[in-house]
């Protein structure tokens, strides 16, 4: 079939238009911004709607809308269920967003966090995996943008990934943490709304009773609830996201960032509301074979379906509800990895001496390093979006057991925190080789918790829980 | 063991409609915040 649904101008005016859009909101909202805390933390004083859109929209990503179908493609029912229990890593960081918060009142990453609780070598480790996953994720949402706007216009890949990616920088550059946080909650709105209709037409003109029948007689497995590779995915899943959230400065910056009191309840509603996004997304991929669409690559099944359900006018409105997905994360993850690459690696490594002044400079040069770093590793369409993204699972699941004991625990060291996340990912790695992606995040997490039980029988320490106050 | 077409359906609307509800609450709780002045 042919995939192409919208004309190229098409797609250039809603890219054009979308991007000035997102630009002057964020100029709008700069203006306000005079210290570091305002450009990284949005002042510290984010209210509840915000905050509650904020952390649904982050989690909504590209990932969302062209993974979940694509794993529904893949593993059936399995896929998308699998995916949404995603959420569970939103309803898990909801109590720790307010210790962290209590802990660390005037705390500014995850960074900050692994340093003053374990130590250099710890806080060393916890960068590479934090930064390799941060990279990760960028990537994957950058070859995102690539892939919808060829998939959906014919454009090069080369060309709508850097408009996305330019779009995204300059926003973010000038509005900081506030401009991230409005655009999403905008963006939140419009993602929604466009998977609802997307999901209302499905069930309108194909019928659940007609999916359901196609795929038991054409593909039944993806109705197997014991499909064996399906239900270890769901497993993995649930620590990768689980992983993704507890270690992600994309998430301690918004437990920074949030009004006293509001991070728990923002977390827990964000939670609930993003679990069956993954569902409507992911369904439609059912009705590949009742549509006759068969995708010349797994990623592309998502915006194929919608297109050959809504025509030329519901593509153009696919193409905004992805792009407003993409750059929902895309910003978020800019800010927050500008913000480690800030304080943790220049004023923790490079210029201790740096006031609040020149740090301010330096987050907005490393949201801009961030962008052109981006842009050339997605030069080369590497791998799929999923294969990518869970193979980032071996490293972010080795930091949730050092994370947690870190947040309740005084008797883990820094010893046994910094060998948990190395051996844990190392593991990971090896099953993701030998076995496959579905179990990488799962065996790192096995593997770090093992070694945070063996520390914390072999030596006893009392941390100080003041000492993070400083 | 296949998943029959009735939890199907359920599985589904129960996505599709708590997906629906989402915007509509965010934007209340917007209006709500706005009107207290503590969107910020």
């Amino acid at each position: 079939m042919n995939s192409v649904v919208i004309s190229t101008e098409w797609a250039f005016t809603i890219l054009l238009a979308f991007g000035v859009l997102w630009v002057a909101f964020g100029w709008w909202l700069g203006r306000s911004n005079k210290s570091l805390d305002d450009f990284m933390l949005a002042g510290r004083n984010v209210g509840f709607a915000f905050a509650s859109a904020t952390a649904m929209a982050t989690w909504i990503t590209s990932n969302t809308t062209l993974v979940a179908p694509q794993l529904t493609y893949q593993f059936g029912i399995w896929g998308m269920v699998g995916y949404s229990m995603a959420a569970l890593g939103l309803l898990l960081f909801a109590p720790m967003a307010q210790r962290i918060k209590a802990l660390m009142p005037h705390g500014h990453t995850c960074g900050d966090f692994i340093r003053m609780r374990y130590g250099f070598w710890a806080w060393i480790v916890f960068l590479i995996v934090s930064l390799f996953y941060a990279f990760g994720w960028l990537v994957s949402l950058g070859m995102a943008g690539g892939i919808l706007l060829s998939a959906l216009s014919g454009l090069d890949y080369h060309i709508g990934m850097t408009a996305i990616l330019v779009i995204c920088v300059c926003y973010t550059l000038l509005g900081g943490l506030k401009a991230v946080i409005a655009t999403d909650f905008v963006q939140t709105i419009i993602i929604l709304s466009g998977v609802v209709l997307i999901a209302y037409i499905g069930i309108t003109e194909v019928g659940l009773d007609t999916i359901h029948s196609t795929v038991s007689e054409e593909s039944p497995q993806l109705l197997n609830l014991l499909f064996p590779a399906a239900i270890m995915f769901l497993f993995n899943n649930v620590f990768f996201g689980i992983g993704e959230i507890f270690h992600s400065n994309v998430w301690w910056s918004r437990a920074f960032a949030f009004k006293e009191k509001i991070g728990k309840r923002a977390f827990l509603l964000s939670g609930m509301l993003w679990m069956p996004i993954p569902i409507v997304t992911g369904f439609a991929a059912l009705a590949a074979s009742s549509l006759n669409v068969y995708p010349p690559s797994a990623d592309m099944i998502g915006p194929l379906i919608a297109a050959k359900l809504l025509g030329k006018i519901g593509a153009i409105f696919v193409f905004i509800v992805v792009f407003s997905a993409l750059a929902s994360s895309l910003d978020s993850l800019l800010a927050a990895t500008s913000d480690l690459i800030t304080k943790d690696i220049y004023k923790g490594l490079i210029n201790k001496q740096a006031d609040k002044q020149k740090l301010f400079k330096i987050s907005k040069y490393s949201i801009l390093i961030l962008g052109v770093i981006t842009w050339i590793l997605c030069l080369p369409k590497m791998t799929t979006l999923g294969a990518l993204l869970n193979f980032t699972g071996a490293f972010v699941a080795s930091t949730i057991w050092p994370i947690v004991f870190g947040l309740y625990y005084r008797r883990l060291n820094g010893v046994g925190a910094a060998l948990a996340m190395a051996l844990g990912t190392s593991c990971g790695l090896l099953a993701y080789w030998l076995v496959g992606f579905y179990v990488a995040a799962l065996t790192s997490c096995l593997v770090s918790l093992v070694i945070c039980l063996f520390a914390l029988v072999l030596k006893d320490q009392k941390f100080e829980w003041k000492d993070l106050q400083q | 063991m296949y998943l029959s077409y009735e939890w199907f359906e359920i599985l589904i609307y129960s996505a599709v409609g708590l997906a629906t509800a989402a915007p509509i609450l965010l934007i209340v709780l917007a209006l709500i915040d706005w009107k207290k002045e503590q969107l910020w």
